[in-house]
């Protein structure tokens, strides 16, 4: 039997609601409850082997322990820092490339495109644990530079700082190539044109036009690498010397090695304010000017 | 020739791959000329006009700027401005750091660039926008930004793309003779671009009416328009009634065809030295319509009633279908003639252009 689907207008009233509701209801189920479960264990009592089910109380010792310790400033600064660092470096990288692709010809753009995003196809984990083969004692890379007579007691680069730089940049490259790529391939191109028919070279249309319009993929890239290279777990913890002191690597050890979890979840919130605050602020600055363009123009 | 020509085009030729773009065009512009490169789409103008710019490099030929060969000449070295299609207002910047950006490039001391902006802007009457950014801006004022843009540095030639193309009819009208008031006082050379015939005709000194990458005729309006030289110039540049005929005399200047469309011989005034088979141009308002009046007899198959003028679209006995404009001077003109009225069309010998065929 076919019957004829009619939807009257209170259906489609309710075929709205429910298409609005069901990304919301996503959000409620896989990120406002367990932020809520993490927010509570944060202020409940912290003992020896606080695991759950913790039982929920109104205290501040799991957030007084952050300051009183200087283990964990210090391993919020530290993360800050090799996270901005990998990211400068990583918009170094990425902001060539994604100028080369954007004006590649056009048939090129897709192909190269795909390149910068086919590493994703392998999971993560493989890929980093594939640098340690490169990077250790007798990895690849010194196996290169003792071949080649270049340098003969090369010192193993894994374990220091600069492996986690390595591992970031290469990992999260694509998130900085493909904002940059956006930005700079809808650009004008006779505003280029314009700039030289006005007396710019090509270096100075470069700094005075390209760059000032990328300004919003550039900051989208450093973000999306930022943001993650900040709380990063596998990087520092497979690539990273035992001493580098990174939040990610604290949280970790909170949960599984101490089984603390009060604090771990404490480390955690304090974590998402120094990342969200500042993302708000700049957030709110560019919606202001913005308003303020648009305020004017009446 | 006197004074040298201030841009000199020799048998240049732009390919790009296998597409000729412009197929050797030689051209000569003056000083203080108002130059319209004339043509429908893929006819070359825009190539031609971006190889004066530096965007493209002629593969043939040579251009010569104010007696220097601009071979190898980077845009950003020429002594050309161009006021782009799109404008190509730098978005992030206030119209008056658009304006001033030409200048800073030349690293001009700050004073000097803020009076030369503020003149600018004075000029094309958005002193009060200066802070404005481009997108808070309508299109006629960022058509003035742009123009301003182009025009603070001096050049010794302002390239226009389609100057007007973005502009709605009653301000592009009234743009067209802003732009040649403009052009007089500061008496620097335009070379304008435009599909728009009546752009060219109101603008121009002289216009070029180029044609799959080759230039078809150069010449004042009036001459495009009285004398063109070919079926193509004709055709193109407003309308055109054109007949095939075959001259059989010539006497004191002038020739008789014979032409069946028109009803036999006729006769044409001209000093043109045509032999043989012709094409016969006449335009549509060089004919005298009338109900009693003498002339070829014609029935008149449909009116289209423009307000100043009518367009009569009248078969003639002979079988030709002709166009005849007639001002409607008089509030009683329209409708004096209608559809269906039987007519007499006459001409007189100066009116028709003959062409070789």
């Amino acid at each position: 039997m076919n019957l004829p689907l009619r939807i009257g207008p209170q259906g489609q009233l309710w075929g709205r609601r429910l298409v609005i509701a069901l990304p919301y209801v996503w959000l409620l189920l896989f990120f406002a409850a367990p932020f809520a479960i993490v927010a509570a264990i944060s202020i409940s009592e912290t003992t020896l082997d606080t695991v759950p089910p913790v039982t929920p109380a109104l205290s501040s010792t799991a957030y007084a322990l952050l300051f009183e310790d200087a283990l964990y400033p210090a391993a919020y600064l530290n993360s800050v820092r090799i996270a901005a660092i990998a990211t400068a470096i990583t918009l170094l990288i990425g902001y060539p490339m994604a100028y080369a692709i954007a004006r590649a010809p056009a048939g090129w753009h897709g192909p190269l495109l795909m390149a910068v995003i086919l590493p994703f196809w392998t999971s993560f984990l493989i890929r980093i644990y594939a640098w340690i083969g490169i990077l250790s004692e007798n990895g690849l890379l010194n196996q290169v530079l003792r071949g080649t007579g270049l340098v003969e007691n090369p010192g193993s680069l894994l374990g220091t700082e600069w492996a986690i730089y390595l591992g970031i940049c290469y990992a999260y490259l694509p998130f900085m190539v493909l904002p940059l790529y956006a930005a700079l391939e809808k650009m004008d191109l006779s505003l280029l044109e314009a700039a030289a028919d006005l007396g710019a070279r090509p270096w100075r249309a470069f700094l005075t036009i390209t760059l000032p319009l990328s300004v919003p993929g550039i900051l989208g890239g450093c973000l999306l690498v930022f943001i993650p290279a900040v709380g990063e777990f596998v990087i520092p913890d497979l690539l990273g010397g035992t001493e580098t002191l990174m939040i990610g690597k604290v949280l970790w050890d909170e949960f599984f090695l101490n089984s603390d979890w009060p604090v771990a979840s404490a480390v955690a919130m304090l974590m998402l304010v120094i990342l969200v605050v500042p993302i708000v602020f700049f957030q709110r600055a560019r919606a202001r000017e913005l308003t303020k363009d648009q305020g004017a123009a009446g | 020739m006197t004074t040298p020509p201030l841009i000199r085009i020799e048998r240049v030729v732009k390919r790009f791959g296998d597409v000729l773009a412009v197929a050797g065009v030689d051209l000569d512009i003056a000083r203080g000329e108002l130059f319209a490169l004339l043509g429908g789409s893929g006819s070359g103008k825009t190539t031609l006009l971006r190889m004066l710019a530096g965007f493209d490099m002629p593969t043939e030929g040579r251009i010569v700027i104010d007696g220097a060969d601009m071979a190898g000449v980077p845009p950003y070295a020429r002594p050309v401005n161009m006021m782009f299609q799109s404008y190509a207002l730098f978005p992030h910047m206030s119209v008056a750091r658009n304006v001033a950006y030409g200048l800073e490039r030349e690293g001009l001391p700050r004073s000097e660039i803020t009076d030369r902006v503020d003149q600018a802007l004075e000029l094309v009457q958005l002193g009060a926008q200066a802070n404005r950014r481009p997108h808070q801006l309508s299109g006629g004022q960022r058509q003035r930004v742009a123009l301003a843009r182009a025009i603070v540095k001096r050049p010794k030639v302002l390239l226009l793309d389609e100057p007007l193309a973005a502009l709605d009819r009653k301000l592009r009208e009234r743009t067209q003779l802003e732009l040649v008031e403009l052009q007089r006082r500061l008496g620097i050379a335009f070379v304008m671009v435009t599909h728009d015939q009546d752009e060219a005709m109101t603008m121009a000194t002289r216009i070029a009416v180029m044609d799959h990458g080759r230039i078809v005729q150069v010449g004042t309006p009036a001459e495009i328009y009285e004398q063109p030289n070919s079926r193509f110039v004709a055709d193109f540049i407003g309308l055109a009634n054109i007949f095939e005929g075959e001259v059989t005399a010539r006497a004191d200047g002038v020739l008789r065809i014979a032409c069946p469309a028109l009803g036999g011989e006729i006769h044409a005034v001209t000093s043109t030295s045509a032999a043989g088979p012709v094409a016969i141009v006449i335009r549509p308002e060089k004919f005298a319509l009338g109900k009693d009046a003498g002339g070829l007899p014609g029935t008149v198959r449909n009116v289209v009633y423009l307000g100043d003028e009518s367009v009569f679209h009248v078969a003639l006995k002979t079988g030709a279908e002709i166009q005849v404009t007639r001002m409607n001077a008089d509030r009683r003109d329209a409708g004096a003639i209608n559809r269906g009225d039987a007519v007499r069309v006459a001409w007189s010998a100066d009116s028709v252009v003959v062409m070789p065929r």
